[in-house]
Parts: structure tokens; C-alpha cells; sequence
């Protein structure tokens, strides 16, 4: 009785996605406006991943990413109704939306943590520098580390690039936008987007060099 | 080619946006320097593992989370809706302007009428005492506690559930000797 009620539930839910499943963007956004909630649904669905990781990349803070992701989707769901396809894809106003939150972000902790630092005696009680103290990364034993190992170095690596060029190396490198888009999204010329992306993927080859 | 130029290709060829002649050259280059023979097979490496970085999920709380502010955006939506509605806030202001001005009519009719009813009966029994009238009697009302010099009534001052008596005073003498007490019903 409860296997039969289960496979009916799958059943009604794989239908009700199905039918959303092979719609554009635009044909959602349209459902929603004319007050189809599920289509709304269907919206974060589809994008909820790609906008965490992106988020996620970015601010390298995953309870931030969360409620990032969740910002974009409410401000996306208040100004659906102003959203002009001609004018832009849903994909790139969506990111649009993302990378300006994690911009605020980012400036809001830079003042956060001036303040910290400005509070905080870097020194330890001999007078020794904390900072002096930090390990360096390059100093580590670089054979022995594991492929998860690597990866988590270069993800740190990604967040430690300058803000202009993390961004068009994660849309375009780990996300696989297209340049037209990227452009959009950071409102630069191609020719720009294309250079900060090689500067990036250069910076990053000579952060992550001992580890190759 | 240079191992400048080959480098630039190097990235190019590890994101795939590389032509077919430039591999070429590329190639040829690099089965002659080993230093750029390294830098390819490193760079390459790195670009894989940047495309394929692992995917990251958010926590298993994200949708119902995001479905609570949801609903709070969309109560606060609607309300602002329903008083952006030009059209309805102006008829509902209309119609609160009628129902007001219509209440204050009915208020006062039924005032008036009220206190016509009280005059004509005071009148009524005035009549007894006509050689009491003029300047020398001063009619009092009780319960209420308004005074009235001559007979003049107020219309506010009348209340539907209560009797009205007429108090008539001599005042032609110190005594102020009470003449009759007059109890009038409204209708």
C-alpha cells in the first residue's frame, strides 16, 4: 500500500518536472509572471548548483554561499516581473545578480575585517610576528599530495586571485560560460574579458607551480 | 616559434580554444624544448582539474529555508499590491466618504427630530402656566444639567432612553419656589 503511494508520488512529481524539463528560461519566467509557482520552483531547480558553486568560489564561505544563493533567487522572484528577455538572457541577469551580491560581500567583509585588525596586537608575547608564524603552502611536501589534496589548494588558490580575474577564471574555467555572457555579466568588453581571464590563468599556474 | 609564443598557445591549447594550425606549431616546438614540453603537460593538468573541480551541493535545508522567505516575499507582495491598486483605494476612499457623510446625516435627522418632538411637548404643557411666562421663569432640564435661559433647546443634548423633566422656577422672588415639574417622554 505504501510502495504503491510512494510510486504514485514519484510518478506525479517526475511528471510535474518532466513538464517543465525541456522549457527554455524564458518560457518558465513567462509561467511564473502568469502566476505558475511551480515554474518558479523549476527555476531554482535548475540553477540552485551552478549558482552555489559560482557563489561559492567566489566568497569561499559556505554558510554565506547559502544564504547568497537564497538572496538571488528572492531578488530574482521580486523582479521577475521586470526582467526583459530581449534585453538579456536569464542566465546572465541571474548571474548578474550573484556576482553583484558577493561584490557587497566581499567589500562589507573587507570593512569587517580592517576594524578586526585594527582591534587585534599581531604579535605574540615575544614580540614575534603572527605572521611570520603562518606556514607557507610552498614549503609543504609537494609529492606526497593527494588528487583531493590538490584540488583543495588550487580551489584556495582560485579565492586568493585579485576579485577581477577570480571572476571571469570561475564563470568561464569551472563554470564554462560562454565570453559573450561573462562580458555581460561583468559589463566589460570581450577583448577585456579574455586578457583578465589569461592574466588569471596565469597567476594561478605560478600560485600552484610546486604542486604540478 | 619562440617559448614565448609557444607558452601563449600552451594556454590556449589547455582550454581547448586552440586552431588546428596553431596545435601544429605548437607541437613542432615542443618536441624540441623540454621546458616548454613541462610547461604544457603542467598547465594542461591544472586546467583539467579547474574544469573539473568537484561540485559542491548546499545543505539539505536550502529549499525549505529559501520557501519560508519565499512566502514571507510573497505576503509582503501582496499587501503592497492591494495598496497600489489606484483604482480600489480610490473607490474604497469614495465609498468612506459616502457611508461617513450618510452616518452624519441620519445622526443629525434623527437629532432634530428628536428635539422637535421634545419642544412641541414642552409647549404643550407650558400652556398651563400662562401667567408664568416671560423673563421671570427659568426652565431647567434634569437629568440634564444644561440651563436654559429662554426656550431654546439643543439638539445634542438629548438622550433617546431617558425621560426629560421640566423643571419650572419662580424667580420673581428670592425663594425660587418650584411651580410644577414636568415630565416629558420622547417618542
Amino acid at each position: 500500500m505504501s510502495w504503491e503511494l510512494f510510486t504514485n508520488i514519484s510518478v506525479y512529481i517526475y511528471s510535474r518536472s518532466d513538464g517543465y524539463m525541456g522549457k527554455s528560461d524564458d518560457d518558465l519566467i513567462t509561467l511564473c509572471v502568469s502566476g505558475d509557482t511551480s515554474a518558479f520552483d523549476f527555476i531554482v531547480e535548475r540553477y540552485k548548483i551552478p549558482l552555489f558553486n559560482f557563489i561559492y568560489r567566489y566568497i569561499m564561505d559556505y554558510e554565506t554561499a547559502e544564504d547568497l544563493t537564497q538572496e538571488v533567487f528572492l531578488r530574482v522572484y521580486k523582479n521577475i516581473k521586470n526582467y526583459k528577455a530581449e534585453k538579456s538572457h536569464f542566465r546572465t541577469w541571474i548571474y548578474k545578480i550573484a556576482s553583484n551580491l558577493c561584490k557587497n560581500e566581499l567589500r562589507d567583509r573587507k570593512r569587517r575585517s580592517k576594524v578586526l585588525i585594527d582591534n587585534v596586537n599581531l604579535e605574540y608575547e615575544d614580540g614575534q610576528s603572527i605572521i611570520q608564524n603562518v606556514q607557507d603552502d610552498s614549503e609543504l611536501s609537494l609529492q606526497s599530495l593527494e588528487n583531493d589534496e590538490l584540488k583543495r589548494i588550487i580551489s584556495r588558490n582560485i579565492s586568493d586571485l585579485p576579485e577581477k580575474f577570480r571572476i571571469v577564471l570561475i564563470l568561464r574555467d569551472i563554470q564554462g560560460l560562454p565570453y559573450e555572457e561573462i562580458s555581460r555579466i561583468i559589463n566589460k568588453p570581450i577583448g577585456t574579458v579574455k586578457s583578465r581571464l589569461n592574466r588569471a590563468r596565469l597567476m594561478l599556474r605560478e600560485k600552484v607551480r610546486n604542486y604540478l | 616559434m619562440t617559448c614565448k609564443e609557444c607558452r601563449s598557445l600552451i594556454i590556449k591549447y589547455s582550454c581547448n580554444e586552440i586552431s588546428a594550425k596553431e596545435q601544429e606549431e605548437m607541437y613542432k616546438h615542443v618536441e624540441n624544448c623540454n621546458s616548454c614540453l613541462f610547461e604544457m603537460i603542467s598547465f594542461n593538468r591544472l586546467m583539467k582539474i579547474v574544469s573539473g573541480l568537484p561540485e559542491l551541493h548546499p545543505s539539505p535545508f536550502f529549499e525549505s529555508s529559501l520557501r519560508a522567505k519565499l512566502s514571507q516575499v510573497k505576503l509582503a507582495t501582496e499587501h503592497k499590491r492591494w495598496f497600489k491598486n489606484k483604482k480600489f483605494a480610490f473607490a474604497g476612499a469614495i465609498s468612506l466618504i459616502l457611508i461617513l457623510a450618510f452616518t452624519l446625516y441620519l445622526y443629525r435627522v434623527n437629532h432634530k427630530s428628536d428635539a422637535r418632538q421634545i419642544l412641541t411637548a414642552v409647549e404643550s404643557e407650558l400652556i398651563k402656566y400662562d401667567g408664568f411666562e416671560g423673563d421671570n421663569i427659568k426652565y431647567f432640564f434634569t437629568p440634564s444639567v444644561k440651563y436654559h435661559e429662554n426656550f431654546h433647546l439643543e439638539t445634542g443634548n438629548f438622550n433617546e432612553n431617558k425621560d426629560y423633566i421640566l423643571t419650572l422656577v419662580n424667580t420673581t422672588d428670592e425663594s425660587n419656589y418650584i411651580l410644577d415639574k414636568i415630565v416629558i417622554y420622547p417618542k
